[in-house]
């Protein structure tokens, strides 16, 4: 089971990256678009992926300690590949709602929050004011619909086993 | 060169993108993500079944 498990984290992981380029891409686009920058889609993709490099320093520390093992993990080793935000360091256990949350904080997500404001303000010709604002509302509603959800589906599981 | 330099030199790096607008440097990037996942992903592999040979030899040595 642990071969499937792992394989299908891998795979979705792997899967999840071009779509949420694309969808940074259009949503810095159209940031540019509605606060008169003077962005193409073209250079807003360009942002969007560089932005996302602190994502390959992750995976490359994610292999060296996955390098490093020697006996097959288990789901939780596997989701504490990288010890990155802050539910990981306090040792929160998975089930926990406050874990996903934490992972918006990732030091890797922050790093790359902070290359989109700077990139949008650089080469998509908004200011440094709206670029960072418009990141920063952004970042905003996927930590407040990722933590409902993630506090919704420990109630439903609570509601389930109670 | 691959966009990587993004990690030191971001603002050299969103300069070029200015420059010559082009989002070509996704498929490279997907490629160094791939393989550092995959490598990773065959080691897991290799070691859970390392672990179940194991378990095996040692149900054979016991009976």
């Amino acid at each position: 089971m642990l071969p499937l498990i792992t394989g299908l984290t891998f795979v979705a992981a792997f899967l999840a990256i071009p779509i949420t380029i694309l969808v940074l891409a259009l949503c810095g686009w159209l940031a540019s678009k509605i606060l008169q920058g003077t962005a193409t889609f073209g250079q807003a993709l360009g942002v969007a992926v560089r932005a996302k490099m602190p994502l390959l320093v992750g995976a490359l520390v994610g292999l060296v300690v996955a390098l490093l093992m020697s006996e097959p993990p288990g789901m939780a080793e596997m989701a504490l590949l990288v010890r990155d935000h802050p539910a990981a360091w306090l040792s929160v256990e998975m089930t926990n709602p406050f874990f996903n949350f934490s992972r918006n904080f990732s030091v890797f997500a922050l790093w790359s929050l902070g290359l989109l404001g700077y990139g949008t303000h650089r080469a998509l010709g908004l200011s440094k004011g709206k670029a960072w604002a418009s990141w920063g509302v952004l970042f905003g509603a996927l930590v407040v619909v990722s933590g409902a959800l993630a506090a919704l589906g420990a109630m439903g599981q609570a509601a389930a086993g109670g | 060169m691959l966009g990587i330099e993004t990690l030191w030199s971001p603002g050299a790096s969103f300069d070029k993108v200015k420059e010559a607008p082009t989002g070509r440097w996704l498929l490279p990037f997907l490629i160094l993500y791939g393989v550092t996942s995959a490598i990773a992903l065959f080691h897991f592999l290799r070691i859970d079944m390392n672990a179940e040979m194991r378990e095996v030899m040692e149900q054979q040595m016991a009976a």
